[in-house]
């Protein structure tokens, strides 16, 4: 079985309100998967589809070649997740948490969630009422990664860590996928998919608008980028170069925006000297833009 | 206590049904072991009793007596006063079960482990049904000590009689409140409904031989097969008992249907 998520012609839709449309989508065995898309584009709604808590208007999904609908209690086996909206048993502590779904699990290696509470800086023995929203996302990777599943699904998982425990995170995650598993992560956050995942999809309005290696999407990417020298510099010296655009020099300042390699800007600029670079991330919003002139221009 | 749904339910009853059963034992206790002092002025207060309006009388109990332990323990607490406690109880956490993890967000996590839904539902409809069984026993045990105290001859299979019943009827409200929710009421709503159709099935019951409303208004209503004060005076009549027992088995296989099949909200 190569596929280990697949969705043919998935729909939702809630009355008024937008679900997503006509997903279809592999997801590779093995792979990091990111799905990317603003805040309401469908991602969870995807993610809840896949775990059998909605059930779709038409099409289907599966697992491992598993429905997610009618053996869902197999697909659920192989699956960790962590929810968005992470809700808690207030009452409870993290260990006796964590030992209430690992019994619906039939159990899993005590020793593990240790190791994971201790690479997480997260302490077991205080009750979930207590956590602060961080620690509570901490509780949720635990129990998402505690049976060590064969498919992870995480919804906005990186959310509300600090960075450090962020890094060991994406360290766990580097280590899963070595081991294995598949990881779907849900994301509007463009920097941490990039850096975490091989392939995306991206979902606008309950619509997969691309799905792509990462590498491709980085080089659609718009990216802004602001050079500091210590003279000042001609700006027709940049603006022949490809891929650039919206060339600006203001002082010292050479301000300008790229869509791909970032090589012949460097070296035009080594000319000179330089002082400073800012990189600017290009928002997802900014990622879209390039997409959707891209269909425009394909229209064209 | 947290291997399962059911554990982790009952789990996180454990303060409500301490003090449940506590009260409703002390309470029952105190109910009876008052019985002496008041069939001494038994005669006046059936004087006064005779003398209520039809629909006074009807609230009641029909037949009220203060002259026997029975009808005493009709009008006080079997009637109305006991069923008005346990259904407060049984339409919270009956309403609470599904629809307490789908308010607060829990049941995604919990649904999205390897375990039916049939299953979720069912467990958490028995730890409802070990609450009820356990609270209305504690206030069985109140009766019978209460007796013991006081030295009133009471038959203990009629009180257990009317325990069952009780036990039921209060299930069958709870597992009405689960139903709603098992459908794919919020919480609240649930609760609400559950509350408003206990109070206009009660009144059915006992205002329809005096309001000349049709006897058959009276059947629909399960406080018409509860009927606490007949089972007291009269013992276990089982037809009614597995009618109230077979209507909770059907609520339950709706709640089943119901929540296997519908969206969880979130």
């Amino acid at each position: 079985m190569s596929e280990a998520i697949r969705l043919e012609k998935l729909s939702k839709s809630y009355g008024k309100h937008r679900g997503v449309v006509d997903l279809d989508l592999e997801v590779h065995a093995g792979e990091v998967f990111g799905y990317l898309g603003p805040n309401g584009a469908g991602k969870t709604t995807t993610i809840r589809l896949l775990l059998d808590l909605i059930r779709p208007t038409s099409g289907r999904a599966t697992i491992f070649g598993l429905d997610c609908q009618a053996q869902s209690i197999e697909a659920h086996r192989r699956v960790g997740y962590m929810p968005g909206e992470l809700a808690l048993y207030p009452k409870l502590t993290g260990e006796q948490t964590v030992r209430h779904f690992a019994a619906l699990r039939g159990g899993v290696d005590m020793a593990w969630v240790r190791e994971l509470a201790e690479r997480l800086d997260f302490d077991l023995t205080r009750t979930a009422r207590a956590y602060s929203s961080g620690n509570k996302r901490k509780l949720g990777l635990i129990l998402a990664l505690m049976s060590r599943p064969e498919l992870l699904l995480l919804d906005e998982a990186s959310g509300g860590l600090d960075p450090l425990v962020q890094q060991s995170f994406y360290q766990i995650l580097v280590e899963m996928r070595a081991a294995g598993t598949t990881i779907f992560l849900s994301s509007h956050n463009l920097p941490e998919v990039e850096r975490t995942c091989d392939r995306v999809a991206i979902i606008r309005e309950g619509k997969l608008v691309a799905v792509e290696e990462i590498n491709s999407l980085k080089a659609k990417a718009l990216r802004r980028i602001e050079i500091q020298f210590d003279d000042h510099v001609p700006a027709e010296e940049f603006e022949g170069i490809p891929g650039v655009r919206d060339v600006q020099v203001t002082d010292r300042r050479l301000i300008f925006t790229v869509q791909g390699s970032l090589d012949s800007i460097f070296k035009a600029a080594a000319q000179h000297t330089v002082h400073n670079v800012i990189s600017h991330e290009p928002s997802l919003e900014e990622v879209f833009l390039s997409f959707y002139a891209g269909e425009v221009q394909d229209a064209r | 206590m947290l291997a399962s749904v059911f554990g982790k339910t009952l789990y996180d009853m454990r303060r409500g049904l301490i003090w449940w059963s506590i009260s409703l034992l002390l309470m029952n206790l105190w109910m009876v072991s008052l019985y002496p002092v008041i069939q001494e002025s038994a005669e006046a207060l059936e004087q006064y009793l005779s003398n209520l309006p039809p629909t006074f009388s009807a609230l009641v109990g029909e037949a009220a007596t203060f002259s026997t332990i029975e009808g005493y323990l009709s009008v006080e607490l079997f009637t109305f006063f006991l069923p008005m406690l346990t259904l407060a109880f049984a339409i919270v956490y009956g309403a609470g079960a599904i629809g307490g993890e789908e308010d607060s967000g829990t049941l995604d996590l919990l649904l999205a482990h390897p375990i039916p839904r049939w299953r979720v539902l069912a467990e958490k409809f028995v730890a409802v049904l070990a609450f009820t069984a356990l609270a209305v026993l504690a206030g069985y045990v109140g009766i019978i000590l209460g007796a013991m105290l006081v030295d009133v001859k009471i038959d203990p299979w009629k009180v257990g009689a009317a325990t069952l019943n009780l036990g039921l009827l209060t299930v069958l409200f709870g597992t009405f409140t689960l139903a709603l929710t098992g459908i794919g009421l919020r919480r609240g709503s649930a609760a609400g409904i559950g509350a408003g159709l206990a109070a206009i099935t009660f009144l059915m019951n006992t205002l329809a031989p005096i309001a000349d409303l049709p006897e058959q208004l009276r059947k629909v209503s399960p406080w018409f097969y509860y009927d606490g004060g007949a089972t007291l005076r009269e013992g276990l009549r089982l037809g009614n008992s597995a009618l109230l027992a077979g209507l909770v088995v059907v609520l339950l296989l709706v709640a089943l249907y119901g929540f296997q099949r519908r969206d969880i909200a979130v």
